[in-house]
């Protein structure tokens, strides 16, 4: 079969309104002329503060420019074209448009991963224009011939991860308003773990402090592995969000969450500053799955049902995977607190890491009391869905505040006595660390619990017909 | 091809059903007006046969095939045409209609073969490479008429296709519509231009707070025929109809006669019969426009779900 008839229908689509966009093309357009002007720009600079012996012994050139070519092309592919395919994404779904394609032969993973394809096609061509630059930093002999090569792919490689992780809010099921603040709250609060936005960074900040790079299973591990999971997981979880509800939409994700977990379990017991980027990163998303999972439980699905298995062991098996609710608050908390665990006994007390921590600890608290208060409500007042989510929200405004008024205390911008008066405080993470876990760990537990009774009916129900 | 939807049932928030224990079935070559009051349920129904939705009960299936259980089966044998218009404004007409060739499976030269094909029968192949936001709304209609049908399914369910066109587009658009049922497609329509769907549709299903309405008892009570004649033979006539077996009831409405008869084609057949005979020939013969009207104001109560 020709190649045009193997691409995804959807790459396709979304290349040729791309194309059309004049957005992108005076982008597309404009990026080498501002590319040429900063290379020479810095490369002037750089010669003005060379001396005259430098320059007569023949100092490579180059590292700056480098630099700011890197950063410049960083910004187009891992926030301009990510930020471009997102709201697009989140503008579509909001409309029947998309609705449409669920009534054709496309899968909502087809629809995700067409999006996400045409995503890294742009960021391929952005990082094509700007590689006669990279190559001209190291033909003035001021950069290595790896970091040539390696550069532009953290910068590809990154711009995927990117725009992957911008589909979550682009697809999930909020209001287009929301959605798109969302979005950009993403890409202007994501910088602040711009080390860790993307694994490979992550890896070359990590060899940061010598002067060669050597490829350690770590390396290896972040520069290739972790990336493709980041675009496995959302690719998974954008589907998931996209598909009509009469599918089993879930599974992929189960599956994905369950390997990402597998993957990255090992990962606590290494005292690498990199495992505490990805835990800080993974914690987070857990916290969010959490949130989502237990504002909004996903209900049983006719798809589920029909492919329950027949044997009753098999179905106590599977059950875990069938509804929604549950394998993604399981997910949620055992990587929460393996992530949680791995941070309080390894991670040194750095500003960054700190301000990670209480983020944490914030969204996985929150996260547990909108699971309990969910469930009890439940269990109790199942025709009252409303009430439920209600009830999780001032649970977790409450440990909000909380949490709010304990890290400014911990700044010493409030005095301690102010929290006097609110019952159930937790200490901070930086003064009492194991006793965050500990409660942590009860809550886990508790919410567990709570989510087991409260999806008991669906239990009932899932048999085949 | 048999679409049977058999009680259906959809309750959104706070409990309010949309759709309350649907049920009715229609064939292939079977054009059929799907009739309601706002928020009547049409809407719904429609997207839960599309697989964009799922009922809380009840079934649709498809030659015995359920929509439910089966989607993907069901994907290839429905074409579903939204109200609301294609919003791909930067796409051209043949790219949107190339996606969704490709999207709904087809490959090689089959997707040229049905995009030509859908083109030309909507209309559309001198517009091929205008983007959508350059067409007016009825070549948008065409253009969603034309999606639906690229795939060729058996079944076509369009809702509120009439929705905002001129007189010349709906004229056009209905045109299309009977084409399609006589090629032998089920076809389902909602519209609240209700004189026009009586003109497409073989029969209607008219529904309100999501529960079907018995239509036949106000069908089969009566029917009304307009009759004018020469003018010089104009009087004479009421004698002549009021003495025709089957007939109920004559008045002047204008320049002629709206008689009232049985319900049914024999009461029709008979009147023309005995006029004939009487030498007395009509200049106009025609059933009132307007049963389906009068059915529908009969049978609903105009409330609002």
């Amino acid at each position: 079969m020709k190649l045009q008839f193997r691409i995804n229908p959807v790459t396709l689509k979304e290349l040729r309104q791309l194309v059309r966009s004049r957005l992108i093309l005076w982008g597309m357009a404009v990026l080498p002329i501002v590319l040429l002007v900063t290379t020479a720009i810095v490369l002037s600079s750089e010669m003005h503060d060379m001396s005259p012996m430098e320059v007569t012994y023949g100092k490579g050139l180059g590292g700056g420019p480098l630099i700011a070519v890197a950063v410049i092309t960083g910004i187009v592919t891992c926030g301009l074209i990510p930020l471009f395919t997102s709201i697009k994404t989140a503008i579509e779904t909001s409309k029947t448009s998309l609705g449409l394609e669920f009534t054709t032969a496309l899968t909502s993973a087809q629809i995700a991963t067409g999006k996400i394809t045409a995503a890294a096609i742009i960021s391929a061509i952005a990082v094509a224009l700007a590689m006669p630059f990279f190559v001209l930093s190291y033909l003035m002999r001021g950069v290595e011939l790896v970091s040539t090569v390696v550069v532009p792919l953290e910068l590809f490689v990154a711009g995927i991860v990117m725009s992957s992780l911008g589909l979550l809010p682009a697809c999930s099921r909020r209001p287009i308003a929301m959605k798109i603040i969302l979005l950009v709250a993403l890409y202007t609060v994501l910088p602040i773990f711009a080390t860790s936005l993307s694994a490979f960074m992550t890896f070359r900040s990590w060899h940061s402090g010598g002067t060669s790079s050597s490829w350690s299973y770590a390396g290896i591990f972040f520069a290739f592995v972790v990336p493709l999971l980041m675009i496995a997981y959302c690719r998974a979880q954008a589907a998931a969000e996209l598909a009509p509800p009469h599918t089993d939409f879930a599974r992929t994700l189960r599956i994905t969450q369950i390997v990402l977990f597998a993957v990255g379990y090992p990962l606590i017991f290494s005292d690498e500053d990199p495992c505490a980027f990805w835990s800080v990163i993974w914690t987070l998303v857990a916290g969010m799955i959490a949130l989502g999972a237990a504002s909004r439980p996903l209900p049983l699905t006719r798809g589920a049902v029909i492919h329950a298995p027949r044997s009753w062991i098999l179905r106590v098996l599977a059950f875990p995977f069938a509804t929604g609710s549950m394998p993604s608050m399981f997910f949620a908390f055992l990587l929460a607190t393996a992530s949680s665990s791995m941070l309080v006994l390894n991670v040194g007390g750095t500003m960054d890491l700190n301000v990670a921590k209480r983020i944490i600890v914030l969204i996985f608290e929150c996260g547990a009391l909108v699971v309990i208060a969910g469930s009890i409500a439940r269990m109790v007042l199942n025709t009252h869905p409303r009430l439920a989510k209600s009830l999780g929200k001032i649970a977790a405004a409450y440990i909000a505040i909380i949490n709010g008024l304990q890290f400014l205390t911990e700044l010493d911008v409030l005095d301690r006595t102010t929290l006097r008066p609110f019952p159930c405080c937790i200490e901070g993470v930086r003064r009492v660390p194991n006793g965050h876990l500990l409660i942590a760990i009860v809550m886990v537990i508790a919410a567990i619990c709570f989510v087991m009774g409260a999806t008991r009916e669906d239990f009932k129900r899932f048999r085949k017909p | 091809m048999k679409v049977e939807v058999t009680n259906l049932v959809k309750t959104f928030d706070r409990g309010f059903r949309a759709v309350d224990g649907l049920s009715f079935s229609f064939s292939s070559g079977e054009v059929i007006g799907f009739v309601g009051p706002n928020g009547a349920g049409k809407t719904t129904t429609m997207r839960i046969m599309s697989t964009l939705d799922t009922p809380d009960s009840g079934d649709i299936t498809l030659d015995g095939i359920s929509v439910l259980d089966h989607p993907e089966q069901a994907h290839r044998l429905i074409g579903f045409m939204p109200d609301d218009l294609p919003s791909r404004t930067d796409t051209t007409v043949d790219e949107y209609l190339d996606f969704f060739a490709r999207a709904y499976g087809l490959r090689g030269a089959a997707i040229r073969k049905a995009v030509e094909g859908v083109e030309e029968f909507t209309g559309l192949t001198e517009f091929r490479d205008r983007t959508l936001h350059a067409l007016s709304k009825g070549m948008k209609q065409r253009v969603s008429l034309a999606r639906a049908l690229v795939h060729d399914p058996a079944v076509l369910i369009m809702d509120e296709p009439a929705n905002g066109l001129d007189p010349r587009a709906r004229i056009e658009l209905r045109e299309l519509v009977k084409a399609l049922g006589e090629n032998g497609k089920a076809i389902l329509i909602s519209s609240h231009i209700l004189s026009e769907l009586e003109e497409m549709c073989t029969s209607s299903v008219i529904i309100e707070r999501g529960r079907r309405l018995n239509a036949e008892a106000a069908v089969s009570a009566e029917t009304w025929i307009k009759l004018r004649f020469l003018p010089d033979v104009n009087e004479k006539a009421l004698p002549i109809l009021l003495e025709t077996p089957g007939v109920i009831a004559a008045e002047s409405s204008g320049n002629g006669w709206r008689v009232k008869t049985a319900s049914g084609d024999e009461a029709a057949a008979a009147l023309a019969g005995n006029l004939f005979a009487r030498e007395l020939v009509p200049v106009l013969f025609e059933p009132e426009v307007g049963k389906l009207e009068d059915i529908f104001m009969h049978v609903t109560k105009g409330n609002l779900a």
